[in-house]
């Protein structure tokens, strides 16, 4: 397996990154849009891989289950070796979000917030048109979502996961009990604040919650990269 | 050489058989076919009977544009994928260069063995509609995103009046910029990586391919999708498509990852 051209749009970016900076710095006011909310329009990215190594990157005590941990653990004695990433597949929700390197554009529309993901053309829809969740949806490797307003912080809640996604590279595990809580703000112009809950009683003895911060990039193509087994 | 009728054909083009075996193989992989999710919406139209009015005008956007929004899928009835006889060149006058000629008739001969998305790269455009799995129009201001169930991936066609980039790296699915001509929706697009597949056949494309599409939703319920696929590199002129595709109405996307072994199914040829 190997990234085809991950290296050339890697590349382009972080010259377009360097030329453009990222912004932030002068914390221009939020952009609204006509219905008052929050524009959250954008190209994100985390700005540190750390979450995506290991999600609660320290600041948190993982309340593992048993054999949660006991899973975890044996994951991080294989260096990882096995996460779906190895195979092409996604990330799954909120690792998806988390590398550095793979950029998302956030596209706001009446009905759905989509993202679309630099990493393999992915992409994840989060409805806002106030439908509910089916009642029995079918594992999937970026779950159901349904969004909301909590005034200026965008509510999205996932569940549907299939278990073979992990919460980050290291291998935080989730059962298909899992329910992922994302609550977009966007702080400045430049930044953006999402808390990302985990509740998922068969894994973790209570929800968990870590706070990762996205910066804005300007000016600059999502790009492609795409995953290709070989 | 494939001289039929003239290079501008009414869909349907394609007509011709379907390795039956692929087609089985496709039917049974297909996410759709295992559940469907009901999602009604506000906005579709209705005949008395509450179901819905797939003959009623197309919608338009507030600008006055047809809003080409919707879940849409390959008309019905033709052959799923576009690894019959002839591809989607099955009806229209294709004038090979020499040499992608030789190289079509070797993969069409092979059964499209060797097609990019045996290891899961995107299919390019013309071959990523043509598939049973449909794909979903979201019109924004400036930006029409196209999002395909088949690999869960998407597309972005600009329609903020930007220019092609100078330096951009090529991609599968190139750089797209789209316009309106009275009621059709024309994008552009060029910047692919040399060597996608327009089909399942093995239709060469080079880097030096400029595609055009033009959109047209007929009504409620159909869209239609000239394709004009301009690659002086692969072929001596320019050659037409036109494919047609009906509205799932008030339903959603299913996703479709390509798990490789998985997902043997896609491994057409062998």
């Amino acid at each position: 397996m190997k990234s085809v051209f991950a290296r050339w749009i890697a590349g382009g970016l972080s010259i377009a990154l360097l030329m453009c900076g990222v912004a932030g710095a002068q914390a221009p006011e939020v952009p609204r849009r006509p219905d008052g909310r929050p524009d959250l329009s954008g190209i994100w990215r985390s700005t540190s891989s750390r979450y995506l190594t290991d999600l609660s990157a320290g600041s948190v005590q993982v309340p593992f289950q048993p054999g949660a941990a006991a899973l975890y653990k044996q994951r991080l004695a294989n260096k990882g070796q096995g996460r779906p990433s190895e195979r092409c597949l996604p990330r799954g929700v909120p690792s998806m979000m988390l590398a550095r390197q793979h950029p998302w554009k956030f596209v706001q529309t009446p009905d759905a917030v989509i993202i679309l993901f630099h990493d393999s053309l992915h992409y994840r829809q989060i409805f806002t048109d106030g439908r509910p969740f089916p009642a029995d949806p079918s594992p999937t490797w970026l779950g159901y979502s349904i969004g909301r307003w909590d005034g200026d912080t965008l509510v999205a809640e996932t569940i549907g996961l299939t278990e073979e996604t992990w919460l980050d590279e290291g291998g935080h595990p989730h059962s298909e009990a899992l329910r992922v809580t994302e609550r977009f703000r966007r702080r400045t112009a430049g930044t953006m604040d999402v808390d990302v809950t985990i509740d998922d009683p068969m894994a973790y003895t209570r929800p968990w919650t870590v706070t990762v911060r996205f910066e804005l990039v300007r000016n600059a193509d999502l790009g492609e990269d795409v995953c290709a087994v070989s | 050489m494939f001289i039929l009728r003239d290079s501008v054909t009414p869909w349907p083009v394609e007509v011709k058989s379907v390795a039956t075996g692929v087609a089985l193989l496709l039917v049974l992989a297909s996410p759709a076919v295992a559940q469907w999710l009901n999602v009604p919406q506000a906005t579709t139209p209705r005949t008395p009977d509450g179901k819905p009015d797939l003959i009623a005008p197309a919608p338009r956007t507030p600008d006055g544009k047809p809003d080409l929004s919707g879940i849409w899928q390959r008309t019905r009835g033709v052959p799923p994928t576009s690894g019959g006889a002839d591809g989607i060149g099955a009806g229209v006058e294709v004038l090979f260069q020499p040499w992608a000629e030789a190289l079509y008739k070797a993969r069409a001969e092979n059964n499209g063995k060797g097609t990019p998305s045996e290891r899961c790269l995107p299919h390019g455009i013309t071959k990523a509609v043509s598939v049973p799995e449909p794909f979903k129009i979201v019109p924004t201001p400036g930006l029409v995103v196209i999002l395909h169930e088949e690999f869960n991936h998407h597309r972005q066609i600009f329609t903020d009046g930007r220019r092609m980039p100078e330096r951009r790296a090529p991609t599968w699915l190139g750089y797209s910029r789209g316009t309106w001509e009275g009621d059709t929706f024309v994008v552009d697009t060029t910047g692919f990586v040399n060597d996608t597949w327009l089909d399942f056949r093995g239709h060469p494309a080079t880097d030096a391919l400029h595609l055009v599409e033009r959109y047209r939703r007929r009504d409620f319920g159909h869209l239609e999708i000239q394709f004009t696929i301009d690659d002086p590199k692969a072929y001596r002129r320019p050659w037409n498509v036109t494919m047609g595709f009906d509205l799932l109405p008030d339903t959603e996307l299913i996703e479709h990852i390509c798990e490789n072994e998985r997902d043997a199914a896609h491994l057409v040829g062998k």
